[in-house]
């Protein structure tokens, strides 16, 4: 059992690490908490491979895992802020920096800002949209169907396309 | 609209430069291992309780002539073997996560653990309660000391197993009224 597990945390670290690193990174913005987070996740990982039997791929798993942890982060440590869904942000307009001044600001900072202010579930669709997951498979991790991600997909790419090329409708 | 590199969510996101190293299988091993002894710990010290609980009840059927106080020092027996027996079954298997991962499943397996926690707390304090009145009236037949003793230590004992209990209870109450309005705010 334990060489099965340790294969499968070692296989699953090796391929997901830095996606695991990434995804922490949209959910906790404290470095110190966004380290116990990622330790968390790889501890629920380990002990979760107790009981894959692969009905799904081992992606699929990692990332139901790791979301899971990461939701009940958010609870747990929330903070007095309103989180917005992907129609409430399209609505939030632009600063004026972030169209005409786009070179002088960090494009990773202003995808994270953006990130941290959606709801947990756009949230989940956009970091698995943005680690170029197809819709079956995000549907699969979340259990949405894929007609409802490939809609929340729409909308994060005209979302990212406003934010990030300046264009589509303001 | 053409992505080029620079532009590119998903390129700019995937090629974050990686921030914390690589987590080893010894390290989470032990992480494991101190999460699985936290859950031993609560349910010895349960055990301990239950044991000491049927001790005391076997001294009551042994001592106590009147059938009442023997049945219902024998049902006392019976209820904490059950109790402790389902403690064992439920909660010695390393309680995993779950893998769904949709919004609704997660809220609720967050839910379930923080019952699953209080639980494992109450059933410790379930046991302790009863002990420690059976040791108050038992108290003078073990030991000889100052009548005014056991009663002072041992209400002591009562009255702070009671608030420390309530101070439990009331933690819960709040991570899950937390639960409750994080839900209610997602699911708008």
């Amino acid at each position: 059992m334990r060489d099965k597990r340790e294969d499968l945390y070692n296989r699953a670290t090796a391929d997901y690490g830095d996606a695991l690193d990434r995804l922490v990174r949209a959910y906790e913005l404290d470095p110190d908490k966004r380290r116990d987070l990622l330790q968390e996740i790889h501890l629920a990982l380990w002990r979760s491979f107790d009981r894959f039997e692969a009905r799904c791929s081992l992606r699929t798993w990692v990332y139901r895992v790791a979301h899971n942890i990461a939701i009940s982060h958010v609870i747990r440590y929330r903070r007095a802020r309103l989180l917005l869904s992907l129609e409430e942000i399209e609505s939030i307009p632009m600063r004026n920096d972030e169209t005409c001044d786009a070179d002088n600001r960090l494009d990773l900072e202003r995808l994270l800002e953006l990130i941290h202010q959606l709801n947990p579930v756009d949230r989940e669709v956009m970091l698995l949209y943005l680690e170029d997951l197809d819709a079956t498979t995000i549907g699969e991790i979340l259990e949405m169907s894929a007609v409802n991600v490939r809609s929340k997909i729409h909308r994060i790419k005209e979302l990212l396309a406003r934010r990030f090329h300046g264009g589509g409708p303001r | 609209m053409h992505n080029t590199r620079a532009n590119d969510p998903k390129l700019i996101w995937q090629a974050q430069a990686r921030e914390h190293t690589l987590i080893s299988v010894e390290e989470v091993r032990l992480k494991a291992q101190i999460a699985r002894r936290n859950v031993c710990r609560n349910l010895v010290i349960a055990s301990v309780s239950a044991l000491l609980l049927v001790v005391f009840c076997s001294l009551a059927i042994i001592n106590f002539s009147s059938t009442p106080v023997r049945m219902i020092a024998a049902a006392m027996m019976l209820m904490t073997a059950v109790i402790v027996g389902k403690a064992w079954y439920r909660m010695w298997p390393l309680h995993t996560r779950s893998p769904n991962a949709a919004l609704v499943g997660c809220i609720e397996f967050y839910r379930r653990e923080l019952l699953i926690q209080y639980r494992a707390a109450a059933i410790t304090w379930r046991f302790i309660v009863p002990v420690v009145i059976l040791a108050f009236l038992m108290w003078n037949a073990v030991f000889r000391t100052n009548p005014l003793v056991p009663k002072i230590l041992l209400s002591s004992v009562l009255i702070l197993l009671f608030f420390v209990r309530r101070r439990n209870a009331r933690q819960l109450q709040r991570k899950l009224s937390i639960l409750d309005t994080f839900e209610e705010e997602n699911s708008r």
